[in-house]
């Protein structure tokens, strides 16, 4: 049972901003993330009683940033170097995904979350994550032209 | 496609995508994983919170109690599981001191002199794992042990070397049971329990294993200079998964083309194309194809650091898979020789199976500038009455030249800094070197690296090895959940020791392209 908030913020912020990050970039979600921690805060005492205040305070989060002017080309389009490499065709193909689509790819794919974890922040069905995993990846494939090559 | 091909297609999908996510993750300052955050990163992400919020004040500051004076609740605390008795002795270089023996008096008191247990002690003299004559004898030669506790595993890893020894090779089951009856035996290990505290705190912190999870960290540690194995440990106590079966160490293998390299002349400052994909000629005319992305021509040590499967695929076609091998074979490894062949152009990327300890104890020679000794268990037997049955004689070979040796430490080295091994760093001065690993579909990720005292192999899988590995919070990369594991292990078993530095030679040289004389254009 979460009593106080920064026990509740201890166990949710990394997914909240994760989330976020998935759905906006990095930059913008982070600062989403900040803001819905902020509200968060501010009414801990309504949130405390509702069954998925972290699911809540990622829509918040989501309004905050909504009526902004979102930067095309927001997600990491090339590999960090010294990290392993994806296909440079990734982000542009990820970003054509729905959200729904491109959140249940990212947090489960790519960040390696389970479908309940996932599930429960976006606060829908695990039938329906697997939808949008399912449609997301077949959308992927497409875009990238995705073939055997170990001949 | 086939549902077959389908599936291999979006393995590869998922695997840029788990890429793809590090990038991503990388990009912001703090872990995004699900999983509880500590409270320091909650603290030090709350005040930086509270200055996006300071820029925006006007927007959000509505609710009259709200303000830059709050207080938040100020605990940050460190969270720090182990405690700081980790003041790890190292053995001399050269020898072993024995460990205090039980007196027969010792042993007649403690142990009934019929059907006696005999045990297995630690190298400190503490006491392991109890062991009876049927278990000892029962688990000889045996391939597949189900285990209950860590002490069969120990039983079992014990009972393996035992069987080897020439010491004992003259006794029979039945002599050997007459042995153990008349009073047990006392067989003193190199494992340290102080080792393992740590290790078992550190698995335990970062994986706890909880039902339901198919996967499990198995973690070996040989000390560099001696060759013993100071240390097994699971996420699940009794599990021997890491011991029993060799696995198959994706880019781990990558160590050995850069051993083949570099004892052929080759050196760390030569280039070679990253790009890909890249396609071979194989020796019966059909093609090898490798994925990969567009990429500039790159050092040797370049294309280690970002773990570049066609740079090594490349690598290996202008060395010689033929010396791969052989080099391999000089650091310990015992391949499978229906895989190994000259021909099998994958062999750098390491699909092949490989025994864990044999990797730790391959390493480990490039951590000893290139000496190998293959890693033992057992320190000495005794019978029941003190006298000594048996006592170990590590013997170094120089597998590889001091040269070799020592360009890559310097690679692995940098791979730790800036490659794929970033999360194995180390603190307070010590440096470490190691190489990350990852199989196809996700099945095994390991981290292998050493510091100037310890080698340790880190592998994560399912014990029968087919799962792909999906962990809340970790993508499946070697450079993820067992850097992370090593780097913690490490981190505190070196808190009270002396750094050593590795060697780093400054060379001027003007680097060589190198190109595989089968690349297809």
């Amino acid at each position: 049972m979460v009593v106080s908030f920064e026990e509740f913020l201890a166990e949710n912020n990394a997914r909240l901003i994760a989330g976020l990050v998935a759905c906006y970039g990095s930059e913008l979600g982070q600062e989403a993330a900040a803001e819905a921690v902020a509200y968060g805060w501010q009414n801990w005492e309504r949130l405390r009683g509702m069954s998925n205040p972290a699911g809540y305070l990622y829509r918040v989060g989501q309004s905050s940033v909504r009526n902004r002017i979102k930067p095309s080309g927001y997600l990491p389009l090339r590999a960090v170097d010294g990290l392993p490499d994806f296909e440079p065709g990734l982000g542009p193909a990820l970003e054509s995904l729905t959200e729904q689509q491109r959140l249940a790819v990212i947090l489960v794919h790519a960040l390696g979350w389970s479908l309940t974890d996932a599930a429960s922040l976006l606060d829908v069905d695990i039938s329906t994550l697997r939808t949008h995993l399912k449609r997301g990846l077949v959308k992927l494939r497409a875009a990238l032209k995705v073939e055997l090559n170990v001949s | 496609m086939s549902a077959e091909d389908l599936q291999t297609a979006d393995d590869r999908l998922i695997e840029s995508l788990r890429a793809f996510g590090q990038s991503l993750e990388s990009d912001v300052d703090q872990s995004i994983r699900p999983g509880p955050t500590t409270l320091e990163q909650v603290s030090d992400r709350r005040s930086r919170s509270i200055a996006w919020l300071a820029a925006a004040a006007a927007v959000l500051l509505v609710a009259a109690g709200f303000g830059l004076g709050v207080v938040w609740p100020d605990r940050t605390a460190s969270i720090d599981s182990v405690g700081d008795e980790t003041d790890i002795e190292q053995p001399s270089p050269t020898t072993i001191e024995p460990p205090d023996r039980v007196t027969p008096e010792d042993a007649e008191a403690e142990l009934p002199l019929d059907l006696g247990p005999s045990t297995i002690d630690g190298a400190d003299g503490s006491v392991l794992a109890t062991i009876t004559i049927e278990s000892l004898i029962d688990r000889q030669g045996q391939t597949v042990r189900p285990t209950e506790s860590r002490s069969e595993v120990l039983v079992g890893a014990v009972a393996e070397e035992l069987a080897t020894l020439d010491a004992f090779a003259s006794y029979d089951p039945s002599s050997l049971r007459a042995l153990l009856a008349d009073g047990g035996l006392q067989i003193t290990t190199t494992l340290d329990p102080r080792l393992h505290e740590v290790a078992a705190a550190g698995i335990d912190e970062l994986y706890p294993n909880p039902e339901g999870l198919r996967f499990e960290v198995g973690m070996i540690t040989v000390d560099n200079r001696t060759g013993a194995i100071v240390d097994i440990t699971s996420s699940r106590p009794g599990s021997d998964a890491l011991l029993t079966s060799p696995r198959p160490p994706g880019s781990a293998m990558k160590t050995f083309v850069l051993a083949a390299l570099f004892e052929d002349g080759y050196r760390l400052e030569d280039t070679v194309r990253a790009d890909g994909p890249c396609r071979f000629t194989t020796a019966d005319g059909a093609t090898f194809t490798v994925g990969g992305s567009e990429r500039q021509t790159q050092s040797i040590a370049a294309v280690t650091r970002s773990s570049n499967n066609c740079a090594f695929v490349r690598l290996g076609q202008v060395v010689g898979i033929d010396r791969v091998l052989e080099v391999s074979d000089g650091l310990g490894l015992d391949l499978d020789p229906a895989v190994a062949t000259p021909d099998n152009m994958s062999i750098p990327l390491g699909g092949i199976g490989v025994d864990a300890t044999q990797l730790a104890g391959a390493y480990a020679a490039l951590a000893n500038d290139g000496a190998h000794i293959e890693p033992w268990l057992i320190q000495s037997v005794s019978d029941a009455n003190g006298t000594e049955l048996y006592r170990h004689e590590a013997v170094p070979r120089q597998v590889v030249s001091i040269d070799t040796a020592q360009q890559i430490t310097q690679v692995l080295t940098s791979n730790v800094e800036s490659g794929t091994g970033r999360r194995a760093s180390l603190e307070d001065g010590h440096v470490a070197a190691g190489k990350t690993g990852t199989t196809d579909g996700f099945t095994n990720a390991w981290f292998v690296g050493y510091t100037g005292y310890y080698t340790a192999a880190v592998w994560l899988g399912s014990p029968a090895g087919e799962s792909r590995i999906r962990i809340p919070g970790w993508n499946g990369f070697g450079g993820g959940l067992p850097a992370a594991i090593w780097g913690r292990y490490m981190n505190e078993v070196h808190r009270d020791l002396d750094p050593i530095p590795f060697p780093i030679t400054d060379r001027e040289v003007e680097p060589r392209l190198l190109v595989a004389p089968n690349e297809q254009s």
